[in-house]
């Protein structure tokens, strides 16, 4: 037997719920001795979390050992249950510490110090350890201490404001930034045990999941720092025009929306034209596509003052008739049926989105960059006549009329299975996927199947479930995923094998409840 | 650019960077790091140099932000690894190489012999990190992708979104391909481990469908449920308000069921709003322990929602952030990236890493370290190289190609 990646490291494990949980579940699939520290008597949030074996829908539930959320992100772990406000608590944690390499966090900022458990005082006991703690916004500053979760920090970070329709409010995302931070942790873990392999040294990490999250937004941080623009849902959006969006129109039945794309001057001058040249229009702010991107708010509000008092297919009739790019947005149950889907856009790309197909709310995303895609996308959908129309000959005239494209696109997947364009359209050199479901992931997929990215475990109280692999294969190192812990259930280890305890010492221990 | 030497946690290690956008990240994070990351690019410069947003949105290779974020920390170098001269020089660089980073299609570098087989020959210790849509092997390997279709076969776009609308992944940069680079230094990093333990370098087959796919939740796992788009996971009858506006922007904010995270917060939420004299009594007097989505009726949520909106719509962002920070709620509002450069917390901790760039005449602050560390902090080392910036430095002055070759070389375009 192979010796594994991180075999003889051991890791004390403080963390809870994912962001934490995700470092060290990675360091357990690769061999590393993992030891979750947790309470009975006051269990980690995801130990309470469902989905529950049986669908027991109470959302809080006492069985600490069913939540699939936990079994998930723990796999491979061994568990001990300490109750760390027991000063005893807190000298065994110590203990263990110290014939660890490396400790992980993941408590609001300042809550391992007030527990005794700081660096500073780990560094005594264990000089060369690693320790990482990763809070929302780091270990110092105004927020340091402020508690919260994945689902808030996407908010903090930018992401939910970037995310959604642009007639609509952000869609939620989840806890975006739960998987990007801890992967930056187990990185920067890595690197510094190479630093301490090298020179004897071991440190503290702070990392903030906020800083680190971050980075997945550096361009359009820069974008606003040095250009003065605003990213948001971008949806039909585009970095090449303004106006260019959905705006309100008057109300009909309920919502009414047009969507109005202007990119060139030309276009710009035919849109005041058809709004009636109003004195703004000749404002400096507006003069050219920069200027009026730069004052691209007020610009909206001023088309929105005139788009507000027509119904959504007057403003399209008046801008077609003025071949300004403009259509109406469909809203609500109007959607539903055989509607494509009305933006999603790519600056880069004509199709591009996500197209509905036969059967219930299965969907094929397709992304059409160049005029040889086109072709070959033209060829799998049987070169129907619209195809030769010259306003999708090219890719700027196909974001031009992108809205009718898709509408014509829909009209065609809609007839097949998702799978069956995707088929097609790969078998022709288009990218295309399935819209895939949890079940499509998990049991339908052959190329996750083929890398073995779901692990069938076996859970005494769970059952059968899975456990998901790195995205990495290693040539040398496979790894292996191994069900989650029970609570509790290595105390004897812990406590018998690794720190020397007797039989009578545990049983103390657990009759003080601090072994729980 | 005069670079200060610092050490970093991974100091003594040579990075070589072919990928392109898919594999950005990797390198700059390894150059965050303290490595010495080489971005290799194809003569006239990688195409990521051709995505925006622009520097004052001129469209140059020059001037791309989105090249200037992701490839900073690294010294950056020309080279068409087609070319017999081209791989000879490329191989010359492996032998003082612990990473190569390469995003090509499965095959491709096998094709110009510089598969791991190969260069596992000149170099046993060397790390080759592969990064491709959906792996080096297997039925898909060769499918066209781009970040759309790698969020729709993840499983990642099916629940975003609304449920009369189509399924979303976020917009703007492929942010696939940043959770592929940064999962690929992550692997680099286990890999120098293993090496330093045994001396053996290998090769990481990296899936960017499964690297996006890692967040697979467990609702279809243990329930054999398809939760749908917008919903809470499960049919609620009432309409539950959770985006609100305030007075310059929207925060997101509802009220959670369960007996203990969720009443500690709404308790504090009902706190805060009465410490402003915004809180009716209603709110006050209201029995948290018995709030259930699936039961309370939507007059409930009418009366509990009237105060908080009134509340929301008096207040800032920034007001509403310090408050949830007082009162240590989980809550926070909406930032645009505007919020974000202005915050207060990033400000205090020197988030924002200057850097000059000379030819543009200007700075330009940078998200700057992903973590701090007590001895060896994480830092950019440098700005995003110019095109083939470097060329001399390596070619001329390390691998000590005469001048006359290299001018050969470049007429006849492999550098």
């Amino acid at each position: 037997m192979e010796k594994k990646l991180l075999e003889g490291i051991r890791v004390v494990d403080f963390t809870t719920v994912i962001a934490g949980p995700l470092i060290t579940k990675t360091m357990a699939a690769h061999g590393a001795e993992v030891i979750k520290i947790e309470r009975r008597s006051r269990p980690g949030l995801f130990r309470l979390f469902g989905p529950y074996k049986d669908d027991i829908l109470r959302p809080f539930n006492p069985w600490v050992n069913r939540g699939g959320s936990f079994g998930m992100w723990n796999t491979g772990k061994l568990s001990a249950a300490l109750n760390l406000t027991h000063a005893r608590g807190v000298e065994i944690a110590k203990q263990l510490v110290a014939l660890a390499d490396i400790v992980v966090e993941n408590f609001a900022g300042g809550v391992m110090n007030k527990m005794g458990l700081g660096y500073e005082e780990l560094k005594k006991v264990k000089p060369d350890i690693i320790m990482l703690s990763s809070c929302m916004q780091g270990q110092t500053g105004p927020h340091s201490n402020h508690p919260g979760y994945g689902t808030q920090l996407v908010n903090l970070s930018g992401f939910s404001n970037i995310s959604g329709w642009p007639d609509r409010e952000p869609a939620g995302i989840g806890p975006y930034t739960d998987y990007i931070a801890p992967r930056f942790s187990l990185m920067a873990i890595m690197a510094a045990l190479d630093y301490r392999r090298r020179t004897g040294k071991g440190q503290y990490i702070d990392l903030s999941q906020y800083e680190s999250s971050l980075h997945f937004m550096a361009p359009l941080i820069l974008d606003n720092e040095v250009n003065g623009r605003v990213a948001t849902r971008m949806g039909n959006r585009s970095l090449y025009a303004a106006p260019h969006g959905a705006y309100p129109c008057r109300d009909r039945h309920k919502d009414g929306w047009c969507a109005i794309a202007v990119y060139t001057d030309e276009e710009w001058e035919s849109f005041c034209r058809v709004i009636g040249n109003p004195a703004w229009t000749r404002e400096a702010k507006f003069s050219s596509l920069q200027a009026r991107r730069q004052n691209e708010k007020e610009l909206d509000r001023l088309v929105e003052e005139w788009t507000i008092n027509l119904l959504p297919e007057d403003v399209t009739r008046r801008m077609r008739e003025a071949e300004v790019p403009a259509d109406e947005l469909q809203t609500g149950d109007e959607l539903s049926e055989h509607r494509p889907q009305v933006k999603h856009r790519s600056p880069y790309a004509a199709p591009h989105g996500a197209y509905r197909c036969r059967w219930e709310d299965r969907w094929c995303a397709i992304a059409v960059y160049t005029d040889e895609e086109w072709e070959s996308f033209c060829r799998v959908i049987g070169n129907p006549a619209w195809t030769t129309d010259p306003r999708f000959a090219t890719l700027e005239e196909r974001k031009e009329n992108e809205e009718e494209l898709d509408r014509l696109i829909a009209a065609w997947t809609v007839n097949h299975s998702a799978e069956e364009v995707m088929s097609m359209m790969q078998t022709a050199r288009v990218a295309a996927g399935i819209v895939a479901s949890g079940e499509d992931t998990m049991e339908h997929d052959p190329q996750l199947k083929h890398r073995h990215l779901f692990w069938e475990l076996e859970h005494p109280e769970i059952g059968n479930y899975h456990g998901v692999a790195p995205s990495f294969i290693l040539s040398k190192c496979p790894c292996e995923i191994k069900r989650a812990p029970l609570m509790g259930e290595h105390n004897e280890y812990v406590l018998k094998e690794i720190l020397g305890m007797s039989d009578d010492e545990v049983n103390e221990l657990i009759s003080k409840g601090v072994v729980e | 650019m005069k670079e200060d030497k610092v050490e970093g946690m991974l100091s003594p290690y040579r990075v070589l960077d072919l990928t392109d956008e898919k594999g950005l990240l990797c390198g700059k994070l390894l150059g965050d790091l303290g490595a010495d990351v080489i971005k290799v690019e194809r003569p006239g410069g990688d195409p990521a140099r051709h995505t925006g947003p622009f520097y004052h949105d001129e469209t140059d290779p020059e001037k791309s932000l989105f090249w200037f974020a992701y490839n900073n920390s690294k010294r950056g170098i020309t080279l068409n690894i087609e070319t017999a001269d081209g791989q000879e020089i490329l191989k010359r660089l492996i032998k003082t190489a612990d990473f190569l980073l390469e995003s090509f299609p499965p095959g491709y570098m096998d094709s110009l012999g510089l598969g791991y087989s190969a260069l596992e020959k000149i170099n046993p210790g060397l790390i080759m990190v592969s990064i491709t849509p959906f792996g080096q092997t297997g039925p898909y390997k060769d499918f066209k992708a781009s970040d759309i279709i790698l969020w729709a076969m993840s499983g990642r776009m099916f629940s975003i979104g609304d449920a009369d609308r189509p399924p979303l992944h976020i917009s703007h940069h492929a942010q696939a391909y940043l959770q592929a680079g940064l999962e690929a230094a992550m692997a680099a990093t286990m890999a120098l481990y293993y090496r330093q333990m045994t001396g053996q370098g290998q090769q990481i087959d990296l899936s960017i469908q499964a690297a996006v796919a890692q967040p697979s939740n467990s609702t279809w796992d243990i329930l054999k449920a398809t939760p749908q788009r917008g919903g809470l996971g499960r049919s609620i009858n009432i309409r539950l308000t959770r985006t609100w506006p305030c007075k310059d922007g929207l925060v997101t904010w509802f009220f959670m069921p369960g007996q203990f995270e969720g009443r500690r917060r709404n308790l504090a939420f009902v706190e805060w709003l009465d410490s402003k004299g915004m809180a009716d009594d209603f709110l006050k007097e209201f029995d948290w322990d018995a709030l259930d989505y699936a039961t309370v009726t939507q007059e409930t949520m009418d009366r509990l929602s009237e105060p908080t909106a009134k509340f929301f719509l008096a207040h800032t962002k920034l007001e509403l952030l310090e408050g949830a920070v007082k009162h240590r709620i989980l809550f926070y509002p909406q930032f645009t990236t505007t919020d974000i450069l202005e915050s207060a917390q990033l400000a205090a901790r020197g988030y924002w890493a200057e850097m000059e760039h000379p030819e543009l005449g200007t700075t330009i602050a940078y998200p700057g370290a992903f973590a701090h560390a007590s001895e060896t902090p994480p830092r950019i080392s440098r700005r995003a190289p110019l095109i083939g910036e470097h060329n001399e430095e390596i070619y001329e002055k390390e691998l000590c190609i005469p001048r006359e070759e290299l001018i050969a070389l470049k007429q006849a375009g492999v550098v």
